[in-house]
């Protein structure tokens, strides 16, 4: 479903060059739950936001589906992360001003579906992790865990190909990232592919392959 | 675009706009300012024009003076008595064809001694008293608001009759507004009130200076004839005439004054006046208020072009995290551009909106207290909204453009 062939990132930053990624080459098959550990700095982040289409590989090729991605059309990518890409943020990354219900149908938005079906589909989404009860609280009324659902709800809200999760629960506390990860578990049962980041070692159990990273390359 | 994307950005755009109170008050205010004195000063010099263009014309826009010009150029000149024109003059001005584009004539006849007391009962009234002919009315556009004018045989037979100004028949009857029937004493003469004048109005043109001190609603006016009769003479101080189009005020001024300078060249020369000059005056003066106004509007609107452009600027700091998070989920640079430029302008258009009330506000306010009237131009309140509009959309046009290029990795870093 997903293969990067030698995709290397480098910045550029005020001491030179940065690698993030070095000759990366990876390959992901459908319905698989992946885990991707390794210390900060080894290239994790940068390795999801490639595989997101947030970022630009620097060389290398990106084949999502078979086919190679077009990268340089800016609107292009964001179409593609809209329908194909599910994200899911360490820090919830919920807009402070809308309520749950509204946080969720926002993708919806940006591939114009009309408002009574965008709610509708919103509210399943929000009933299929357990919030049903809480659409229309504001991120700032709900709990860490609560947060983190909604923002997985808005996440498959357009039935994406693929989940990516940087560190999901690196911001909640024992009991919520069990929470988070039994629903990234349910999600993975029912046939999603998702990839997600992690210091944990206690939640690597959850996936059904790890990767590790170190100094931008992928070490077994 | 999608309309329904478009609204559904808009509502996204209103509802920052209203989260960021403090934000968006304050470049509301910055464009509030500016609109409201854009407005301000264009109806204040749109309202002044007007105004004063009603006094001059309350004068007799086309109407003109010829009097004699007391500075001799020549100091061995013979010193001439009398005021340079004559009953005979009159006759033969009004018997030739010498000024086609005059249409009426009347003398104005005044001792050196311009006020007069006059009395009625046991009120009394220092007024300033001439003696007109009939056309006088019309060249001057006086009005008549109670009784007649005067009529050619009153003039002819020196009737005991006069017309009078309303602060004159104010100091001479209290607040009677018709005196027609009345009689006031000149003197030893018993006049007979046949018409009252209506007021005219003199605040603008005092203001510049165009009155000269004189009270033009304090006046008596009576037959020339009798006037001449009465002070033992046959000169006339001025002669009034009337143009028969503004155009031709100045050939008008210019016939007038060569009959009276070949007829008379040898022993006078003429001074002559229009209202031109003070419809001259008048347009400086309101060009200079509309230029140091304009000015200011200009700072004004910069100032809140500025602001919105500032507001618009940080807010896109502030939000760039938020502008990643968009973007992750599938937001296009043009939806990023869209709502931050409809922030922008939501902002403006709130501000323009507010702006023209204030302005609207003031004007009325003034208005009352100076009783001034104002000519309310719904061209200005749209060009507020206008002008505002297009500042808070260039303003916030930069930020708004930065906001949509970001680069969706860096703004979900930003913190």
């Amino acid at each position: 479903m997903i293969e990067l062939r030698n995709v290397s990132k480098t910045y550029i930053s005020s001491h030179g060059e940065v690698a993030a990624l070095s000759n990366v080459s990876l390959k992901v098959n459908a319905a698989e739950f992946v885990a991707i550990t390794g210390s900060s700095g080894s290239g994790k982040s940068t390795l999801l936001s490639i595989i997101g289409c947030l970022d630009k590989p620097t060389s290398g090729q990106y084949l999502f589906e078979n086919t190679p991605l077009n990268i340089v059309d800016d609107k292009w990518l964001a179409k593609f992360r809209n329908h194909k890409i599910g994200f899911v943020f360490q820090q919830f990354n919920l807009i402070p001003r809308f309520n749950a219900l509204e946080n969720v149908e926002l993708p919806l938005v940006y591939s114009d579906v009309p408002k009574k079906v965008r709610q509708h589909k919103a509210k399943l989404a929000l009933q299929a992790v357990g919030l049903a009860d809480r659409i229309t609280h504001r991120p700032s009324e709900l709990s860490g865990g609560q947060q983190q659902r909604v923002a997985i709800a808005r996440s498959l809200i357009n039935n994406p190909s693929i989940i990516l999760a940087d560190e999901p629960t690196g911001s909640l506390d024992k009991k919520s990232s069990h929470e988070v990860m039994s629903l990234f578990k349910q999600l993975h049962e029912v046939g999603k592919t998702i990839i997600f980041i992690t210091h944990d070692n206690n939640l690597l159990s959850f996936a059904t392959r790890v990767l590790s990273m170190s100094d931008g390359r992928l070490v077994r | 675009m999608a309309l329904q994307r478009i609204i559904e950005i808009f509502w996204q755009a209103f509802r920052a706009v209203k989260e960021n109170r403090v934000h968006s008050i304050m470049s509301v205010i910055g464009i509030a300012v500016g609109v409201a004195s854009v407005m301000i000063v264009g109806t204040v010099s749109e309202s002044g024009r007007d105004y004063i263009y009603k006094e001059l014309e309350s004068y007799g826009l086309n109407s003109l003076w010829v009097y004699r010009d007391w500075q001799e150029d020549n100091p061995f000149a013979t010193v001439r008595e009398g005021s340079g024109i004559t009953n005979g003059d009159l006759k033969a001005l009004k018997n030739s064809n010498c000024c086609p584009n005059v249409i009426a004539y009347s003398p104005v006849v005044f001792p050196e001694k311009w006020l007069i007391n006059l009395r009625a009962g046991n009120n009394f009234s220092n007024t300033s008293v001439s003696g007109v002919g009939e056309s006088y009315v019309l060249i001057n556009n006086d009005n008549i608001s109670y009784g007649r004018a005067f009529r050619h045989k009153d003039i002819t037979r020196r009737s005991k009759v006069a017309l009078i100004g309303s602060t004159a028949a104010k100091n001479l009857f209290g607040d009677h507004r018709n005196v027609v029937g009345k009689f006031v004493r000149m003197g030893d003469m018993r006049l007979l009130i046949v018409g009252v004048l209506a007021e005219k109005k003199r605040d603008m043109l005092s203001a510049i200076g165009a009155t000269q001190g004189f009270d033009e609603n304090d006046v008596l006016l009576i037959p020339y004839t009798l006037y001449q009769q009465q002070l033992g003479t046959k000169d006339i101080q001025t002669l009034r005439a009337l143009a028969d189009s503004l155009d031709n005020v100045k050939p008008a001024l210019a016939q007038v004054h060569t009959f009276l300078e070949r007829r008379n060249g040898d022993k006078y020369r003429y001074k002559s006046e229009s209202m031109l000059a003070w419809i001259g005056t008048a347009n400086q003066v309101l060009g200079m208020i509309s230029l140091i106004g304009g000015f200011a509007a200009f700072i004004a609107l910069t100032v809140g072009g500025v602001g919105i452009f500032n507001i618009m600027s940080s807010s896109v700091i502030d939000r760039t995290h938020e502008i990643g998070v968009l973007k992750a989920i599938g937001a296009e640079n043009r939806d990023i551009l869209l709502q931050f430029l409809i922030e922008a302008g939501l902002i403006s258009f709130v501000g323009g909106t507010i702006g023209c009330l204030i302005g609207w506000l003031s004007l009325f306010v003034a208005a009352m207290i100076f009783h001034i009237p104002i000519v309310f131009a719904w061209s200005f309140l749209l060009l507020g909204v206008v002008i505002s509009l297009l500042i808070g959309i260039f303003a916030g046009f930069y930020p708004a453009k930065k906001a949509a290029a970001l680069s969706p990795v860096e703004a979900l870093r930003h913190s």
